[in-house]
């Protein structure tokens, strides 16, 4: 195998870790407690660009053709943890924003908006993180133990991506598996039960929003400690409906098909037409890719709503009648409802 | 555990599955007559989606050139298209992507400043030249070995727009719009410093937002401040929009423009001259590029095999290609690289690489060859070459940065690119104190 | 001062495009009650069939109405084959939402795969400029504005005085006591789809016609811009999105005279948070069902 090659899989490995932990955290809030966010990608971008500014030199040292706050030149593992953070702390002014019992759609919407508005704001106030141009020579992690552009950095990068996704997935497990994740699932399917039974599902849900913030924040960290260079181009709005089309085709509410969906469809699929050779004019390709990733979306939706691997029916549901009919507004997230 | 092990045997299927046919691919490597690629790793979708395509054509040309001269040690060249999407997150496995399903890779020209600071560093840590598109300051004392940058610095061609507008119109109240994207919003640091050297006013700085889709108030500021002369680069629709409503705010005159190397481009006076009138622009519009030749016979050679290869330019009319800067530039980097390949006798970047400066710049006693075919004719009678393309003569300094003169150009009739003066170097440098 | 007044006059302009897509907006989601995404992708593909009849020699004028056929037919089709489809099996309102992004992406990318990246223009002529004062606008920019004051004029004469509106103010507001009451609230809700299309497809056409170069994805910013007129204005309510347009048409082009044009969108956002905080049913609103 050339080198070549390797290079080219451990940079899939690497993405593919961003994309898993991208995707858990998004299956979070989408799949397990039924919170929809389509700007998840922001959460990507706070981490990203705290990470980039924790670890790099002031931007008067850094050869001064950018400007950025911060630059605190920290040390390997604290520009993670600080974008991890950041993605959590972010998500507080949306948990505010969504309390107040906000029909879900116009709820999702409205992360959409932000997510738009945020980006124009970033690529116009220059000082903050450099503008459009984004911010460059983010050094990479741990270089001191291994030249970046070598091999042995690689496979030890695209190791610690691995291991990042077993934390979050143990992690969110733990979250999941629990009474905690029952709660979670309540709200999902009925809000109003759940606020029956004691459940405080305001406090629920801007929780959960801080965590999924705080795991898409480490993949931002993550991904930004790779590529070197974070910019508005890299999070735009489209960004998030791939990794939705994730969860969809990979199958919501289980940490399993966020997986699998993160592997088939920003990693697989979209890695995939890189290898057909391009015809018509260019831009063609790409165009054809997002018509593929919509159709991908609708297909599933209606022929297997629930995933490739769907979600376990809990041993509590088989006691009770599944919950039927149409569903109220304000329930039953996940796409389309059981009743069929 | 059972996540870890799936994702584990995912991670190997996908290996697996992408290893094996780049492990046949390299098998072939050797064999003779199989083709070496050039790759043009530029955005070919997005915001900046006409600058792939626009160095695409110059490699299409110079190809088609080489291969009709018999290619390298029989060896055809060949061009392929990797898309970063003008997205860094992007470009970086296109990148990747790209040297491990192309085991003949030869050359990559056109990181541009979408993606230059992500994949530069890769490309030079898999010792590959690149000849890079981009004009961005980080690169103009470049540590890399193997990068080449025919493109000026952005700062440079800032000078070259205000020393122009100073020189040659002797206009003074100049007014800046352009687009907030990387590419564009580099040339307003050094555009001013350039205003203040020659004593001009700036009368407004206007930033334009390439997502918006009008900008009347923006140009209804530029109007209000009444400048000579308005400095833009804006792609995409922007520009169109923008002095579409400009001339209707200045009551349906246009005022003097001066773009950038960017404008010089077919997808760019397309939807100006549509929003503006063909007539307006022709008569008000100015470039600086660097210097290209539109006569002579190694623009003969450029044009001859950018005709042969028309049918190729399937995106855009061939004919905004035939003096389009961009285009001549890259056609100018794959020929001079391919001699170097001749001259060294290896396709080995690291090694052919040390032949590109003394081809590009000249030694003493080389021959002055204008095309591939005229090249390997004199290095096949042991002459030492100095390649002078349609691009025109090439300095390569210690950084592998070429400054060269400029030249300012006009759009002519159904958007020929007509030279209309030239910017020597002193003019430029004035600018910089 | 002088730019202010002007800023003024193009805020009007900008008011006037942005009227006509929040009340087709607007009107979907109150009477269909879905959170239409693929608007934008609606618009775009209506201005190009726009540009294909104008394109072909023909008057602009005569390209809005086929681009206003065009959205109507879009739209009814999205509804009659996608929509319904997925309403009838009880699709939760947020996959609604989905299936609507997913078909804006669909629409927006056959765009860019059949027409291509370039930016294209309409050929029209502006007309005379008429001025008062710094007030300048052309005479185009006056026809656009008309425009917009007949079509919301005809909205409010179809919502009031025709039986059909009756049915949609009815089924906006319940529609199972719509039913009920024996109105076949699908054809009303397929007659809406094709009455807000057309306006989508209108409003695609007299944006590209206001922006003199488009692309395919020129609309992205233009629909969160819409998205806020009609949350300022009042989820479902036709007279807000009116006024919601205006409100953001003129703020964001003063602002941009008076502070910066960098954060129009940004202004727009804030305009839409503040009213938010304050009146989070909208500037005008009626009591849901």
């Amino acid at each position: 195998m050339s080198s070549g090659t390797i290079f080219y899989i451990t940079t899939l490995i690497v993405y593919g870790g961003v994309d898993v932990v991208a995707c858990l955290g998004l299956s979070l809030q989408f799949g397990t407690a039924g919170i929809t966010n389509f700007g998840f990608i922001i959460y990507q971008a706070a981490g990203a660009y705290t990470a980039a500014v924790l670890s790099m030199p002031r931007d008067t040292a850094n050869g001064g053709f950018q400007s950025y706050v911060l630059g605190l030149h920290l040390p390997f593992p604290i520009p993670w943890i600080g974008a991890a953070v950041a993605g959590g702390l972010l998500a507080v002014p949306a948990g505010l924003v969504v309390r107040r019992s906000l029909r879900p759609d116009f709820a999702g919407v409205s992360m959409l908006v932000t997510a738009v508005v945020l980006n124009t704001v970033v690529d116009n106030f220059v000082p903050l993180f450099n503008g459009a141009a984004g911010i460059a020579l983010v050094p990479s992690p741990l270089s001191n133990v291994f030249n970046p552009q070598s091999l042995k950095w690689q496979w030890m990068y695209s190791g610690i991506a691995i291991f990042v996704c077993v934390l979050v997935f143990l992690g969110l497990r733990l979250i999941t598996e629990s009474p905690y994740g029952r709660s979670l699932r309540a709200m999902r399917e009925d809000e109003t039960a759940a606020k029956a039974i004691g459940k405080n599902t305001d406090g629920l849900r801007i929780t959960i929003l801080v965590v999924g913030g705080a795991i898409a924040g480490l993949s931002g960290g993550i991904l930004v400690g790779f590529i070197n260079l974070w910019a508005p181009s890299a999070w735009t709005y489209p960004e998030t409906i791939v990794l939705i089309a994730a969860l969809i085709v990979g199958g919501r509410g289980n940490n399993f098909g966020a997986i699998l969906g993160a592997l088939l469809v920003p990693l697989g699929f979209l890695e995939a037409t890189r290898f057909i050779p391009p015809f018509g004019p260019p831009g063609l390709v790409p165009a054809l890719e997002w018509i593929v990733t919509g159709t991908l979306i609708l297909v599933f939706l209606w022929f297997r709503p629930q995933g490739v691997v769907p979600e376990r029916r809990r041993r509590l549901s088989k006691r009770l009648p599944a919950a039927a009919g149409p569903s109220a507004p304000g329930s039953g997230v996940v796409g389309v409802s059981r009743g069929q | 555990m059972r996540g870890l092990l799936g994702l584990a045997t995912l991670l190997a299927l996908t290996a697996a599955a992408w290893g094996a046919p780049s492990i046949a691919a390299s098998r072939s490597h050797a064999a003779s007559g199989s083709p070496l690629v050039i790759a043009d790793l530029a955005p070919f979708t997005g915001v900046d989606a006409v600058l792939g395509p626009g160095f695409l054509a110059g490699c299409y040309t110079a190809t088609h050139a080489i291969n009709q001269a018999g290619g390298i040690a029989g060896h055809p060249l060949q061009c392929k298209i990797f898309d970063t999407r003008g997205d860094p997150a992007d470009a970086v496995p296109a990148t990747r992507q790209m040297f491990a399903s192309t085991p003949n890779l030869v050359l990559v020209i056109g990181p541009t400043s979408d993606e230059a600071a992500a994949v530069v560093p890769i490309i030079n840590a898999n010792h590959m030249v690149v000849f890079s598109g981009t004009g961005q300051s980080e690169f103009d004392k470049s540590r890399f070995k193997y990068f080449f940058r025919l493109t000026p610095p952005d700062a440079y061609s800032s000078y070259a727009m205000v020393a122009t507008a100073h020189f040659r119109f002797h206009w003074n109240r100049i007014a800046f719009a352009f687009g907030n994207d990387i590419g564009s919003q580099a040339f307003v640091q050094p555009a001013k410093q350039a205003v203040k050297a020659f004593h001009m006013k700036l009368t407004t700085n206007q930033v334009l937002n390439l997502g918006d889709s009008t900008f009347r108030t923006e140009a209804d500021a530029v109007a209000a401040s009444k400048p000579q002369v308005v400095l833009t680069e804006a792609l995409g629709p922007t520009d169109a929009t923008f002095l579409a409503e400009l001339q209707q705010l200045n009551h349906g005159k246009m005022i003097p423009v001066i773009g950038t190397s960017a404008t010089i481009d077919p997808s760019w006076y397309s939807a100006v001259a549509k929003a503006v009138g063909a007539k307006a622009l022709q008569n008000n519009y100015y470039a600086d590029a660097l210097g290209i030749l539109t006569t002579g016979p190694a623009y003969a050679v450029f044009k001859r095999n950018l005709l042969a290869i028309r049918k190729q330019i399937t995106w855009a009319p061939y004919t905004g290609y035939l003096d389009h800067p961009q285009t001549m530039h890259f056609y100018d980097a794959v020929t001079m690289s391919a001699l170097a390949m001749v001259e060294s006798g290896s396709t080995k970047p690291s090694i052919y690489k040390n032949d590109i400066k003394p081809i590009a710049n000249g030694v003493p006693g080389a021959v002055t060859v204008t095309s591939f075919a005229q090249g390997i004719q004199a290095l096949k009678a042991g002459k030492k070459i100095h390649y002078m393309g349609p691009g025109g003569a090439t300095h390569f300094n210690q950084y592998n940065n070429s400054q060269v003169n400029f030249e300012i150009d006009k759009y002519g009739p159904k958007g020929s690119v007509v030279v209309v003066g030239s910017l020597p170097a002193n003019e430029i440098a004035a600018a910089q104190k | 001062m002088a730019i202010y007044i002007a800023s003024f006059g193009f805020g009007l302009v900008t008011a006037s495009v942005l009227a006509i897509s929040a009340i087709g907006f607007t009107m979907q989601f109150g009477i269909t009650d879905v959170l239409n995404l693929s608007f934008g992708g609606v618009m775009i593909t209506s201005a190009y069939i726009a540009y294909v009849v104008n394109s072909a020699g023909i008057n602009i004028w005569i390209g809005l109405v086929a681009a206003g056929f065009a959205g109507a037919i879009i739209s009814y089709l999205i509804n009659r084959f996608v929509l319904t489809p997925f309403k009838r099996r009880n699709t939760s309102l947020v996959g609604m939402v989905i299936v609507t992004l997913a078909l804006g992406l669909i629409l927006e990318n056959l765009v860019l795969a059949v027409a291509g990246p370039d930016n294209v223009s309409y050929t029209l002529n502006n007309g005379p400029t008429l001025s008062i004062g710094a007030f300048e606008l052309t005479a185009l920019q006056v026809g656009m504005i008309v425009l917009s004051l007949v079509l919301a004029g005809a909205i409010h004469a179809l919502l009031t005085l025709t039986r059909l509106g009756k049915a949609m103010r009815a089924t906006a507001c319940n529609p199972g006591l719509a039913r009920a009451s024996g109105i076949r609230t699908e054809r009303v809700i397929s007659t809406t789809w094709l009455v807000t299309g057309a306006l989508c497809g209108i409003s695609g056409a007299t944006f590209a016609i206001n922006s003199a170069s488009f692309g395919p994805t020129s609309a992205d910013l233009f629909l969160v811009v819409i998205i806020a007129a009609v949350f300022v204005g009042g989820v479902g309510q036709p007279y807000g999105a009116m006024l919601g347009a205006v409100l953001l048409g003129i703020v964001t082009e003063v602002s941009a005279a008076i502070i910066t044009p960098d954060y129009k969108e940004v202004i727009a956002f804030i305009i839409l948070l503040v009213v938010m905080a304050v009146r989070p049913q909208g500037l005008i609103a009626r009591a849901r069902a």
